[in-house]
């Protein structure tokens, strides 16, 4: 009920307050056509995914959205495509759509953050981005076709050390001798997936093939459901790909890697399960430049001792550097997304940004996968001489599903 | 120790999940890898009597059997061992050639495709042909890509429905350039994921005999078929642009250009239209 009470509490709000007075009596995009975007108007607005963090994400889109359409596969007995649809596609095709916000289970967000901008949509999206690596490039390439605006639902990047990115990002430092560990907050147990289980039958009101989407279709029970779906590699990555996409965000950001991965990826971690995401220990990622990342879950196994934490500072130029980096300008403001979709200027967390945080995290699980140490190429976008680690970047998906 | 029971102790030293039927207590790392190593050691009659352990999903008989054999795959992988790693895959397709339950096969399956190659090819083709497999044999072969468009295109004159539309949507999603006049073929199917599908794999292909067929498609009416027949336009003029097919490219996009006038249709006037102006 949490989910339609969101919608109606948005149209209530914009009713009662100036703002939807004045929303109502402006053109909406769709009759001065999409792309066409004026600075103050109000946008027609779909959620797809409606539990969970649905209402958030939808909020986030901001206070001129009016909710035309709300999406979810739980809607299978009450859907009257008008209001209430479980099939995405048919949100897409209404024109009177502008903005779409999207928080089902992450086995979804490419392709519908993709199917979204082909169809004209600007797309603000929950976290994780992806659910591998390889979708994360389709999802640019939209941004970059359709120029939509994009941007993913977690915000670290907004609060992260401008100092310490405006270093990064001015090429100064040749080497990067920072360690940066991120130990904890990953939720490991409580997002693993259950391997001893009983088959049950699929509710009425569900509809299990939808929800499946590019996954297999495998034998309904209640846990690959609603919030515990995380701990299922067929439509997430464990407590590591729900959580890191907010850890990463800022650290993304301030050591200027919104456009490159790392080269290395180490694991120490159990043999991992086939379906169930399960523990792990910790994952070490160095970049070419020399950083190091380092994500612990603090769950399983011996602490990690390689390295200690250091961070980068302007104290590692020398005098000639300092005075280069005080004359740079400082870095541009990030922009969010009502803005962005009002300005038509690119969104803080935008498609490369969104995609090369969640590669971090992609990179780590296919590392506890396999078990082995990677070695990953940033710009073709592979794991080098490992053919069946890439079957983890790259994973094909069940017909007929596709970015 | 005859075998049967001795891989049974082997296995015995998987993890046991926990109270909420999970493995997150009590995972001794060195004792699961040192029992891999063991049933590793008994090559393929181990991997055998493996796959004969498999149950229902999620049944207690089922846990260990499953992590085991999906384990010793990839701790296969780690030792570098290519004959083993071809012999663990040839058992799986030996295996999913026999009479078995469908839930083991979609398993068997799913382990190929992480771990088999080509010599895995005939024996995913042949469940080509079985509607409750169709898509675990599609997904395994589209990962392994070595053989897998020629099975679908012997698959499909025979398919229909379900098993139709996962064919051409492994064949488009390989990008075979074998495959073009074959897709062409199915682009007018009364399936709409079956056109949709070709569709996309002419367009990945940069096929530029498929331009006029394409931009035909492309004049479907409003909704989700002409979105997705204007993305494959846009994605066909780029691998046509990048191909140096500029004279075809440059035909795309100003169709594209002329004919989406409609306020819903600007952002795709307008891609066109940067296209257009990329060719210079």
């Amino acid at each position: 009920m949490r989910r339609s009470k969101a919608g109606i509490n948005r149209r209530r709000f914009l009713a009662g307050s100036a703002a939807g007075v004045a929303a109502a009596t402006l053109v909406p995009r769709h009759v001065l056509g999409q792309g066409q975007t004026p600075p103050s108007e109000s946008l027609g607005g779909a959620l797809i995914g409606c539990g969970g963090r649905g209402p958030g994400t939808f909020r986030d889109l901001g206070p001129d959205v009016r909710m035309l359409a709300q999406c979810d596969v739980r809607f299978a007995d009450r859907a009257d495509n008008e209001t209430y649809y479980t099939d995405y596609r048919r949100v897409l095709e209404r024109t009177d759509v502008d903005v779409v916000a999207i928080a089902t289970p992450p086995g979804w967000h490419a392709l519908m953050s993709v199917a979204a901008m082909e169809a004209g949509k600007d797309v603000l999206c929950e976290k994780p981005t992806t659910r591998f690596i390889s979708e994360g490039r389709a999802v640019v390439e939209a941004e970059r076709r359709y120029r939509r605006i994009f941007q993913i639902c977690t915000y670290g990047r907004f609060g992260a050390n401008r100092g310490i990115h405006k270093l990064m990002a001015s090429g100064l430092l040749e080497e990067c001798p920072a360690v940066v560990v991120r130990r904890g907050g990953f939720k490991v147990a409580e997002w693993s997936g259950r391997v001893r289980y009983e088959i049950e039958s699929v509710p009425e009101w569900l509809d299990w093939d939808l929800y499946c989407g590019p996954a297999p279709e495998r034998p309904f029970h209640r846990h690959r459901f609603g919030g515990s779906h995380r701990g299922y590699w067929d439509y997430d990555g464990g407590g590591l790909a729900d959580m890191a996409q907010h850890h990463l965000d800022g650290f993304n950001y301030e050591y200027a890697k919104d456009f490159t991965s790392p080269v290395e990826v180490e694991p120490f971690a159990p043999p991992a399960h086939p379906e169930a995401c399960g523990m792990w220990g910790w994952v070490e990622l160095r970049y070419a430049d020399g950083l190091t990342l380092v994500l612990e879950s603090g769950e399983w196994g011996e602490r990690y001792d390689r390295r200690q934490p250091r961070q980068v500072s302007e104290a590692d130029l020398d005098e000639a550097g300092r005075r280069k980096l005080a004359e740079l300008p400082d870095p541009e403001p990030l922009l969010r997304f009502p803005e962005a979709v009002r300005t038509r200027h690119r969104a803080g967390g935008h498609a490369e940004a969104a995609h090369r945080t969640a590669t971090l995290f992609h990179l780590a699980n296919v590392a506890i996968r396999t078990g082995r140490k990677l070695r990953y190429d940033p710009e073709k976008e592979v794991i080098v001489g490992d053919e069946e680690a890439n079957r983890l970047v790259h994973q094909p998906m069940r017909a007929p599903w596709r970015v | 120790m005859a075998v049967a029971e001795s891989l049974s102790a082997l296995v015995e030293r998987m993890p046991d999940a926990d109270g909420r039927g999970m493995f997150t207590e009590n995972i001794d790392k060195p004792r699961i890898e040192d029992a891999l190593a063991e049933i590793y050691g008994g090559g393929r009659e181990y991997v055998r009597g493996l796959v004969e352990m498999l149950g229902v999903p999620g049944s207690e008989a089922d846990v260990k059997p499953r992590y085991a054999l999906h384990a010793l795959g990839n701790h296969i992988l780690q030792q570098g061992d290519e004959p083993a790693r071809r012999g663990y895959a040839e058992t799986l397709a030996e295996a999913l050639a026999e009479e078995r339950p469908a839930h083991v096969k979609a398993f068997l399956c799913e382990e190929l495709q992480w771990f088999g190659r080509g010599e895995a090819a005939g024996a995913l083709a042949a469940v080509l042909a079985e509607e409750a497999l169709v898509e675990a044999a599609t997904m395994a072969l589209m990962a392994i890509g070595d053989g897998a468009a020629a099975a679908f295109r012997e698959a499909l004159p025979a398919a229909e429905g379900k098993r139709r539309r996962n064919l051409v949507h492994g064949l488009a999603a390989l990008a075979d350039a074998e495959s073009a006049p074959l897709l062409r073929e199915v682009l007018n199917d009364e399936d709409r994921e079956v056109r949709l599908a070709a569709g996309w794999g002419l367009a990945q292909l940069g096929d530029a005999a498929a331009v006029p067929l394409l931009l035909e498609a492309a004049d479907a009416g409003p909704g989700w078929e002409r979105i997705q027949a204007d993305k494959h336009c846009l994605v066909l003029a780029e691998k046509l642009a990048a191909a140096g097919r500029r004279d075809e490219a440059r035909t795309v996009y100003a169709r594209l250009a002329e004919t989406r006038t409609g306020n819903a249709e600007v952002y795709v006037r307008e891609a066109a239209e940067r296209g257009l102006a990329s060719l210079g």
